[in-house]
């Protein structure tokens, strides 16, 4: 038997040399070494090729905070770059990050990648043989955002300029979370995505996105809604091929049956189209809509919220309702939901009926006609017309994932599971083909809770004199 | 007969937390993804149907041991059953700790290669492995006891905080429609993976050194218990977090299930965490199967000692590990033979021995005892006490 001293000897050299294989001499890499890829453009080429846009960190620069701000700071040329951005033509993802190593020294790595960017045209032939990638690749995390731009991935990335953020990933994270304030968004990780194209009961969506080119904001009354494309459009008159063009999307009220233009809400418009100076060229506002792994159409930002109200992703969003007595006026409302959304199914034979109820609270956050909605009988009646405006609002937006899209994107079908006893009985029912046929009844309800720091609005007082 | 082998006393926490982490620590496993792949939506009531069936498997065990104080499995089936067949049912379970450690030692190695270390020979991470374990085992019982019970409120702490931190992925309508592949189907497909269960078999093994029956049999009831809950809980998570489809191909379920935790900006990436655990119970779950097939070897070579055996043993671990070509080989192995059959060899021989020990009419010891059947004949198991 060895004595004590040569045994803890022995165990001490055994232990570190184990430490020493832990360490895991073939997997280390020097961070110098590796070249940060933080956004992935996918864009469809000619032939079935593939064209891979990615955005590499340049990290002396972001940590230094190097360049300052101005147009120079991200993008093609100029020192003090942030980001390197580089495209390329290639047949699978990952093997493209090989293709670019062979320009750019350091070696690619997804292991910090935020976002996945997927041109219009691509999305619209089917992403899932390229998504696959990316669940297989160990780098690669399921936490990514999924985005679709309405253009090219690649043109979108090089435009891509954060003016605020030094750090192109911060600045990603931080305009996606903005989701959760404005609702004007869905805030889509890649795993949820990728589940849904394989749900029986569900069809995935993304975040919709795209370089500006709305134009200017215009002063003159009235122009702005003539302006690019006639308010009196319903959104179901639209196909979603058209709106896919780049017009803006508009908002209806049905008064007594009958569709009533009224002002665009802040809400109305898709990605690109919003007038405005100044910013990133980039914004995030609406969604794509798919079937399967097929882009079909997209949502503006006031259908995306009511969207994220049924799917119960919907946080808070600051909404323009159109004032009871002028609908020229506006009275912006604070929503929340007061509630998880309560959907029923039912189901006679091949018939399903479903019906969704949206349960809202919130605040009055401005009012812009002189009624007091402040006064306790005078609260009832907005709260009636919040309800009737976004329930109409919702109707439109189920007809038109029944009729255009053909597509359940709220996971309506998911309720639909309870009803079936086994697995075989879900997939023979198949779900998203009744779909189109199922009679949706929907409901918002809103109830005012507080009405800010004041109650009745103020009067201005003319002189009489005009 | 030779001094049988003394391993020397456990306490009942300590052999508690060592069976529980051996036998749910397939949970980090491909467990998860076979309960989706087999059960669909019902995956995880396939599990609790494995431990009701692994509940009377054990009970099967404890009814067998019972007749049998201070003699281990290997033991009372030499007596039982004679010397050849005694000799047979012992390699039976020689051979099932032996293809267990293998199993699970070339798990661990691609999951440890797919994951985190895919530059490092493979040769290289297995040994290092195999090191550790057969250091486990030199150390013996009353150590690897000890190290699963000081690990234990570690693991457990991981394995619940994985499940809690990817709720916010979880949607439990995926766990709908209920009975998934259907009531009859759950039900056979359970009693079928009670081999879930089967490692259980690490318990009568190590009769001698537990002396006492009923904590023998409430450490044993109680584990399968612990583990069923742990095992269907991780079935049911992956499934409301990945749907069907994509849980039924995850390969790394318990490490895709920690990649998705994300909480804002700052809790997010915390995989490297939970590595660590899951190699802590991998090892202790290898050490504790080598730890039964070098005992099991031991007892039947009627040998009093186990530990100049490990080398040996080490080696050949090492060797058969390589034999599979492939990870999706070794994950069928694993799901659809060892966890399938394994229960012929942990409940089947142990049926067929009582049933043997019944004829012939060795009847239970002390109190509880069936009385006719003590008058009957000479119990062997208490004649060798004397």
């Amino acid at each position: 038997m060895p004595s004590l001293s040569v045994r803890v000897v022995a165990s001490a050299i055994l232990v570190l040399t184990m430490l020493l294989g832990l360490a895991g001499c073939w997997d280390r890499r020097e961070l110098e070494d590796m070249g940060f890829v933080m956004t992935i453009g996918l864009d469809a080429g000619k032939d079935g090729t593939l064209i891979l846009t990615v955005q590499i960190a340049i990290p002396k620069n972001i940590v230094g905070g190097a360049g300052g701000g101005g147009g120079g700071a991200v993008g093609g040329g100029g020192g003090g770059k942030k980001v390197l951005v580089t495209s390329i033509e290639t047949r699978s993802l990952i093997s493209g990050l090989n293709l670019i190593n062979t320009y750019v020294a350091r070696r690619l790595t997804l292991v910090h990648a935020k976002a996945i960017i997927i041109g219009e045209d691509l999305a619209k032939q089917g992403v899932r043989r390229y998504l696959s990638a990316f669940t297989r690749f160990r780098e690669a995390r399921r936490t990514m955002f999924v985005i679709v731009t309405r253009g090219t991935a690649a043109e979108l990335i090089r435009e891509n300029q954060p003016l605020l953020e030094d750090n192109p990933a911060k600045f990603l994270e931080l305009l996606i979370n903005n989701s959760t304030a404005s609702g004007l968004f869905p805030r889509i990780l890649l795993h949820k995505f990728l589940v849904a194209t394989e749900l029986q009961t569900e069809m995935p969506i993304a975040i919709l996105t795209a370089v500006n080119k709305g134009g200017e904001p215009e002063t003159k009354g009235g122009g702005g809604a003539g302006g690019r494309g006639a308010a009196g459009d319903t959104v179901r008159e639209k196909p979603a091929e058209k709106e896919l063009a780049g017009r803006r999307s508009t908002t209806v009220l049905i008064r007594q049956g009958k569709p009533v233009p009224v002002p665009l809400s802040e809400g109305a418009y898709l990605a690109g189209d919003i007038p405005r100076v100044g910013g990133n060229k980039i914004s995030f506002m609406g969604t794509a809509v798919f079937d399967g792994d097929k882009m079909v159409g997209v949502l503006n930002g006031d259908e995306t919220r009511l969207l994220l109200m049924f799917r119960g992703e919907f946080t808070r969003g600051f909404i323009s309702i159109p004032d009871p007595a002028k609908g020229e006026f506006f009275d912006p409302i604070d929503a929340r939901p007061a509630r998880r959304p309560h959907i029923r199914v039912r189901r006679q034979g091949n018939h399903f009926r479903i019906d969704a109820d949206i349960a809202l609270e919130g605040d009055i956050l401005a009012i812009q006609s002189k009624v007091d909605y402040s006064r306790p009988e005078m609260i009832p009646v907005l709260e009636a017309r919040v309800s009737r405006y976004l329930t109409q609002q919702a109707q439109v937006l189920v007809e038109k994932t029944q009729k255009d899209f053909k597509s359940d994107i709220f996971g309506f079908g998911d309720k639909v599971r309870h009803l079936m006893p086994t697995w075989d009985d879900l997939v023979k029912l198949h779900w998203l083909s009744k779909y189109p046929e199922a009679d949706v009844r929907v409901r918002v309800t809103f109830k005012v809770r507080r009405v800010g720091t004041e109650f009745k609005p103020g009067t201005p007082v003319p002189s009489g004199r005009r | 007969m030779a001094r049988v082998l003394n391993e020397g006393r456990v306490g009942t926490p300590e052999v508690y937390a060592m069976t529980i982490i051996l036998l749910s620590g397939k949970i980090f496993l491909a467990l998860p993804q076979q309960m989706a792949k087999l059960g669909t939506t019902a995956g995880w009531m396939i599990v609790a149907v494995a431990t009701v069936a692994g509940l009377a498997g054990f009970g099967i065990i404890a009814a067998l041991m019972r007749r049998f104080p201070d003699h281990s499995i290997v033991e009372v089936s030499e007596q039982v059953a004679g010397t050849f067949f005694g000799l047979v049912a012992s390699l039976a379970f020689f051979a099932f700790f032996l293809a267990l450690t293998i199993i699970i030692l070339r798990q661990f190695t691609e999951t440890v290669i797919s994951t985190v270390l895919p530059q490092t020979p493979i040769s290289i991470v297995t040994a290092i492995f195999v090191i550790a374990l057969v250091f486990g085992c030199y150390q013996g019982l009353e150590a690897i006891t000890r190290l699963a019970l000081l690990a234990s409120p570690f693991l457990l702490l991981g394995a619940i905080t994985i499940l809690l931190m990817s709720m916010p992925f979880a949607n439990f309508d995926y766990l709908f429609p209920f009975w998934g592949v259907g009531l009859p189907k759950v039900l056979t497909t359970g009693v079928k993976h009670s081999a879930f269960m089967s490692e259980i078999l690490i318990l009568p093994l190590i009769y001698p050194a537990l002396r006492d029956h009923g904590r023998f049999t409430s450490i044993g009831l109680g584990s399968v218990s612990v583990s069923g809950v742990l095992m269907a809980l991780y079935s049911a998570q992956l499934l409301a977090v990945f749907s069907v489809a994509e849980a039924s191909r995850s390969a790394f379920p318990a490490y895709q299930l920690a990649r998705l935790i994300w909480f804002g900006r700052f809790v997010q990436r915390v995989e490297s965490v939970f590595i660590f655990m899951w190699v802590l119970t991998g090892l202790l779950q290898m050490t504790i199967a080598l730890y039964g097939a070098t005992v099991t070897l031991s007892r039947l070579l009627h040998l009093s000692v186990y530990r100049p055996l490990l080398p040996a043993m080490g080696i050949i671990v090492y060797t058969l590990g390589f034999v599979p070509p492939n990870f999706p080989t070794i994950v069928r192995l694993d799901t659809e033979i060892i966890h399938v059959y394994g229960s012929i060899v942990s409940f089947g021989i142990p049926l067929i021995l009582l049933v043997i020990a019944w004829f012939r009419g060795q009847a239970p010891e002390g109190r509880g005892g069936a009385e006719p059947q003590k008058e009957r004949g000479a119990p062997q198991g208490r004649r060798k006490n004397a």
